[in-house]
């Protein structure tokens, strides 16, 4: 059920609803006909295809086939179709798999300027780190059944704490890779919770010596664990944890 | 926000569009017309001859390239995933599957009534316009009615193989399967959905093979509705 009534007997569903679940296209068709194919069942004119192209940065590309695409060009060109019939009501489906630093941040923009219209957006993602950056509101569905539904503000104030020589290089490296510090000092840096591993790796790789990298308070990684696995500790299994649970995290903006 | 969902017309539009937005599939049908040249500079043959395999000439390869397209057609948008994006548009898939037959049909009549008129013309041009029963206009109307009616049969079989299985090689595979066994029984024989357009078809145009006919009618028919209730099945993830 969606706005009340079954999907299937909205009016124009596709101009209710845009959906990204699939970077679906005919490899041999180009970005601009792609979008015209799904656009005539809309009645949507050859306008607003160019506007959707415009919207996701694929304005230079729209006459290449599409089968030439990067995954982010192709996640950018799902997102794009679900566009196409000016949806009030934007649902994703892991939407950041394939997509680059600068992609996963554009994304994280676009959202909010969505959401900033009064418009929603619910995201289904197992990436809590992105989720827990992007959303207002979480909802938490383990075997069928939500477990969680609140604000994403009233789940802990859960962050990530760093100190380092070299906070501003790192705040600039990670900020590359669309993690945005909360804050940054001289010697320290202040990010979401559950981008820890995250911090580490970037470190790591450019030879950041930390002094100290640690999460505070409870984040959303401990919180979905408890509420999906209890009794469990996020392991060797993975966020999907043992054979039989398995948990699925939704958010909205 | 006003408005139904799509109707059938809109969705043949869409259909058409796809063939025509396609990298292959303009060259497919286009190389289908084309292929039939040759023969018509080089077929040296009298009027009978002309005149006798005007339905074979016309509708034979066209009717089984339509069943092959028909496949493609449906079995592409399950390949590329694309079946899904269509569905969330039109929740009504039943209608996406009419459209896509119809817009088969239309293609294969288009083709069809273009070999028929080009062979037509080609035989009045060596042999005269009585030669060709022009001055029988009945019998050419009833000779092109034949090849229409097997050629969307024909293209019938593949949309609704082609939804029964989601997949190219699966239903060619089917089809050739069928084509390979349906010979071997005289009850089978030119009565199976594969070798009944070629049981109407292949006979001189001065003989109507009915129980072909029908067979490919009816095999056409059966499909159809067949892939109208497979369509409703969930999508792989």
């Amino acid at each position: 059920m969606v706005f009340g009534r079954a999907y299937r007997d909205l009016d124009h569903p596709a101009r209710r609803i845009g959906a990204v679940l699939d970077s679906a296209s005919q490899p041999g068709r180009s970005a601009r006909d792609h979008l015209r194919v799904l656009a005539l069942p809309l009645r949507v004119g050859r306008r607003r295809v160019d506007e959707v192209l415009s919207t996701v940065g694929l304005d230079a590309a729209a006459d290449r086939p599409t089968g030439g695409f990067s995954l982010g060009m192709r996640g950018r060109l799902a997102l794009a179709a679900a566009l196409l019939g000016d949806p009030a009501l934007l649902i994703l489906d892991e939407p950041t798999g394939g997509l680059d630093p600068q992609g996963v941040r554009w994304l994280r923009e676009f959202l909010r300027s969505w959401a900033a219209e009064g418009r929603t957006a619910l995201l289904s993602s197992h990436v809590l780190a992105e989720v827990s950056q992007t959303v207002d509101h979480i909802v938490i569905i383990s075997q069928g059944r939500i477990v969680l539904d609140a604000p994403a503000d009233r789940l802990g104030d859960g962050h990530v704490e760093v100190r380092t020589a070299d906070a501003a290089r790192l705040a600039g490296l990670l900020t590359e890779r669309g993690l945005v510090p909360t804050g940054v000092g001289r010697d320290e840096l202040r990010l979401p919770a559950g981008t820890a591993e995250q911090v580490g790796r970037v470190a790591a790789q450019h030879g950041i010596a930390l002094v100290e990298l640690h999460t505070h308070g409870q984040d959303l990684e401990e919180i979905y664990f408890a509420l999906t696995h209890p009794g469990a500790a996020a392991g060797p299994d993975g966020p999907d944890g043992p054979p039989g649970r398995a948990g699925s995290l939704q958010g909205a903006r | 926000m006003p408005g139904r969902q799509a109707g059938v017309g809109l969705l043949v539009r869409t259909e058409l569009f796809k063939i025509a937005s396609s990298r292959w599939q303009p060259v497919a049908l286009t190389a289908v017309l084309i292929l039939h040249v040759p023969p018509m500079l080089w077929a040296g043959q009298d009027a009978a001859a002309s005149w006798n395999g005007l339905r074979s000439r016309s509708g034979l390869f066209t009717g089984y390239a339509m069943m092959a397209f028909g496949i493609l057609v449906v079995a592409q948008e399950y390949r590329h995933r694309t079946a899904a994006l269509a569905f969330l548009a039109v929740p009504g898939r039943r209608r996406i599957t009419i459209a896509q037959y119809l817009t088969v049909a239309a293609v294969g009549l288009v083709l069809s009534a273009t070999l028929f008129a080009a062979w037509l013309a080609v035989g009045a041009v060596r042999h005269g316009g009585p030669g060709m029963h022009l001055d029988r206009p009945a019998d050419v109307a009833a000779a092109y009615g034949v090849v229409a009616v097997t050629v969307c049969a024909a293209g019938a079989v593949g949309v609704g193989v082609g939804t029964l299985l989601r997949g190219s090689t699966g239903a060619l595979l089917a089809l050739g399967c069928c084509g390979a066994f349906e010979p071997l029984l005289d009850a089978t024989r030119f009565r199976g959905p594969v070798t009944a357009p070629l049981g109407v078809l292949a006979w001189p145009t001065s003989e109507l093979e009915t129980a072909s006919l029908a067979s490919a009618a009816g095999w056409g028919v059966l499909a159809l509705v067949a892939g109208l209730f497979a369509v409703g099945r969930d999508l792989a993830s």
